[in-house]
């Protein structure tokens, strides 16, 4: 199956769409670990014991599947968020799944804020293990990833969507003042990453939409979370490295404000809302597309199916760059592996046909 | 009836103060609750989810919309509570087994009491079982059922099944909705309606309750 050798030079010329890649990178936010897991037959060890061997898996997956990049993120070391824990109904579940507390978070007054312990910039993160992944990396394989999540999530999570939705308006203080230290620290944070030699791209996910629309409106968005797009984005290029965002929903009325903000590729799409292949005619000249191969029809689809699927998206999204194949999120623990070996097999069968 | 435009205003500003103290006025002066529900409330919510719908409104502007709705409301239930005639009729909400998304939901539910139905929410992750027991025990017209993910929408299919088994689906109707549920899947397992967002699954259900009267 293997086909690529990795060379971060592809995925880089589809994320920055200078000239047409010599073949199609693939792309994901990540694939969950019960997938890498699955697939590679054994047990990942733990990041946080045993650093260096779970690097060395984690690449060896990215490596036989045929990506130029390892996708590696550490959240932020902002307050612990209320979570609720569940039941996983995925095919490789983890048995519970966290869902993150929608009611409330641990930032509801100014006080909390006040008192909550934030960290620093050189706190944030921990920079070294970008290092020592950086330092297991075969050549031409790079680090696409950065500190997780957004400012518009990491403001919902810690407030919980519904209260930051009623705050928005009760409290606007309080809103800009989160906004405003959560994004400080994701902007130095991402300053710190984007200098490591071995990250290749910055990257990470802020959900800004649903079905429909965006959560937020274009205002309010624009008030608290373009500007801090701009910025890492500006961050990035002074160093050279794009910024791909990965934002899930329907963003039209938005696609202009994240052009505009400096993202160099958009990640996440899904059908009910807009194929990734009328996103390519409508966006496809300004901005990279990514993925798109929607993860529900991969969870239903038969890998005949999805092989078709994926040639003719290939096809409309190749001709010109500015595309890298993958799914509409993430290879989630609920994605039938034949079916995800079905679209990485049709990836590598277009690129050899061409 | 000046006030009853004006309950409406407060709804759509998501001024729930004014919405309350309106509501206490419209009280003293003797308005029956159900005229208040229907004439101030319903309409007013019924503007929200229209610019919902149309994008002039987002996720905040109705949640400070629906919860000046329930700063009225919340005088009113226990004035129509005794006479369930005074709501179009019942629906039960949740989100399924293994979800435990709740702002869809949650919207979902808040539009459809704002359109003047009984809305008895049974929260998230509600297992099959939970949810046949609150259909035999509230009588509701339609069942809403909620879902995120793709790995947790089959559930909703358990739930019809269910339904059928204890004889009980041809009593209701179920609507559907959440980010992965299209209308070929709602029909795929017997649902009566696809939701693809809340204002829609208020015409929706009104449409279906025609149907049942
Ligand atoms: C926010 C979000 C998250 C948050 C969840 C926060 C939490 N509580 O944990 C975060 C970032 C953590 C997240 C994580 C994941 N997510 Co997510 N997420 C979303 C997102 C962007 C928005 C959901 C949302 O908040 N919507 C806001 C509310 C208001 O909208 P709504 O629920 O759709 O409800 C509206 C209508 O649908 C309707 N409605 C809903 N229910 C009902 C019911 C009735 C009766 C009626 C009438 C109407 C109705 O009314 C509402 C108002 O109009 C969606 C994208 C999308 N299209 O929705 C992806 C999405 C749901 N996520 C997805 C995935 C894959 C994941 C992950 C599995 C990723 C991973 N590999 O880890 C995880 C799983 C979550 C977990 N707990 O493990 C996929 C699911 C694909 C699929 N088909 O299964 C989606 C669709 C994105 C995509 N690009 O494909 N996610």
């Amino acid at each position: 199956m293997k086909l690529n050798r990795p060379d971060f030079s592809v995925i880089l010329d589809a994320i920055e769409r200078k000239t047409q890649p010599a073949r199609i990178p693939f792309f994901e936010l990540f694939v969950d670990a019960e997938i890498c897991e699955e697939i590679m037959g054994y047990r990942f060890a733990q990041l946080e014991s045993e650093p260096d061997r779970y690097f060395s898996q984690l690449i060896s997956f990215y490596v036989q599947l045929g990506y130029d990049y390892v996708p590696f993120y550490q959240s932020p070391r902002f307050p612990s968020l209320s979570y609720i824990e569940g039941d996983d109904t995925a095919t490789y579940s983890r048995k519970k799944r966290n869902w993150i507390n929608e009611k409330a978070g641990p930032i509801q007054t100014f006080e909390d804020v006040e008192k909550a312990p934030w960290p620093s910039i050189d706190t944030a993160v921990d920079y070294s293990l970008f290092e020592c992944l950086g330092k297991q990396l075969p050549q031409g394989m790079k680090i696409i990833g950065g500190a997780a999540g957004g400012p518009f999530e990491h403001a919902s999570f810690l407030m919980g969507i519904e209260k930051l939705s009623i705050a928005v308006y009760e409290e606007p203080e309080l809103v800009a003042e989160l906004f405003s230290r959560i994004s400080d620290i994701l902007v130095g944070a991402a300053e710190r990453i984007v200098s490591i030699e071995s990250v290749g791209a910055y990257c990470f996910g802020d959900d800004l939409g649903y079905k429909t629309a965006t959560i937020f409106s274009p205002k309010l968005l624009r008030q608290f979370v373009f500007p801090v797009y701009k910025k890492i984005a500006q961050t990035a290029h002074a160093s050279n490295k794009p910024f791909i965002l990965h934002s899930c929903g329907n963003l039209e009325e938005v696609m202009d404000d994240i052009i505009d903000a400096g993202v160099d590729a958009k990640h996440s799409f899904e059908d009910v809302i807009l194929p990734v292949t009328e996103a390519k005619k409508r966006w496809g000249n300004r901005i990279s597309i990514l993925g798109g191969i929607d993860v529900d029809f991969l969870c239903h689809a038969t890998p005949e199916q999805v092989r078709t699927r994926t040639l003719n998206t290939l096809q409309a999204c190749a001709p010109g760059g500015g595309y890298a194949l993958g799914t509409g999120n993430t290879v989630t623990n609920y994605v039938p592996i034949k079916n995800y070996l079905a679209m990485i097999e049709a990836g590598n069968e277009f690129n050899l046909s061409r | 009836m000046i006030e009853l435009n004006d309950i409406s205003q407060a709804v759509i500003e998501g001024n729930a103060k004014k919405a309350k103290e309106l509501t206490l006025i419209a009280i003293e002066k003797n308005v029956p609750p159900e005229t208040i529900l229907h004439k101030g409330l319903v309409p007013g919510m019924d503007v929200v989810g229209q610019k919902f719908k149309n994008n002039e409104y987002y996720v905040p502007e109705v949640l400070i919309a629906a919860r000046a709705m329930n700063a009225a409301l919340d005088i009113l239930r226990p004035k129509l509570a005794t006479d369930a005639a005074n709501y179009k009729a019942t629906v039960v909400i949740c989100t399924v087994k293994g979800d435990l998304h709740d702002i869809g939901k949650n919207i979902a539910a808040m539009m459809l009491e704002g359109a003047g139905f009984r809305v008895i929410d049974l929260g998230i992750a509600v297992p099959t079982e939970k949810v046949v027991e609150a259909v035999k025990l509230n009588k509701p017209a339609i069942l809403g059922l909620s879902a995120l993910l793709t790995t947790t929408m089959t559930n909703m299919k358990d739930i019809i099944e269910a339904l059928e088994k204890e004889g009980l689906k041809d009593s209701l109707k179920v609507i559907v909705g959440g980010a992965p549920i299209t209308e070929e899947f709602a029909k795929s397992i017997g649902a009566d309606g696809y939701a693809p967002d809340a204002t829609i699954g208020v015409q929706i259900a009104n449409a279906l309750i025609q149907g049942i009267s």
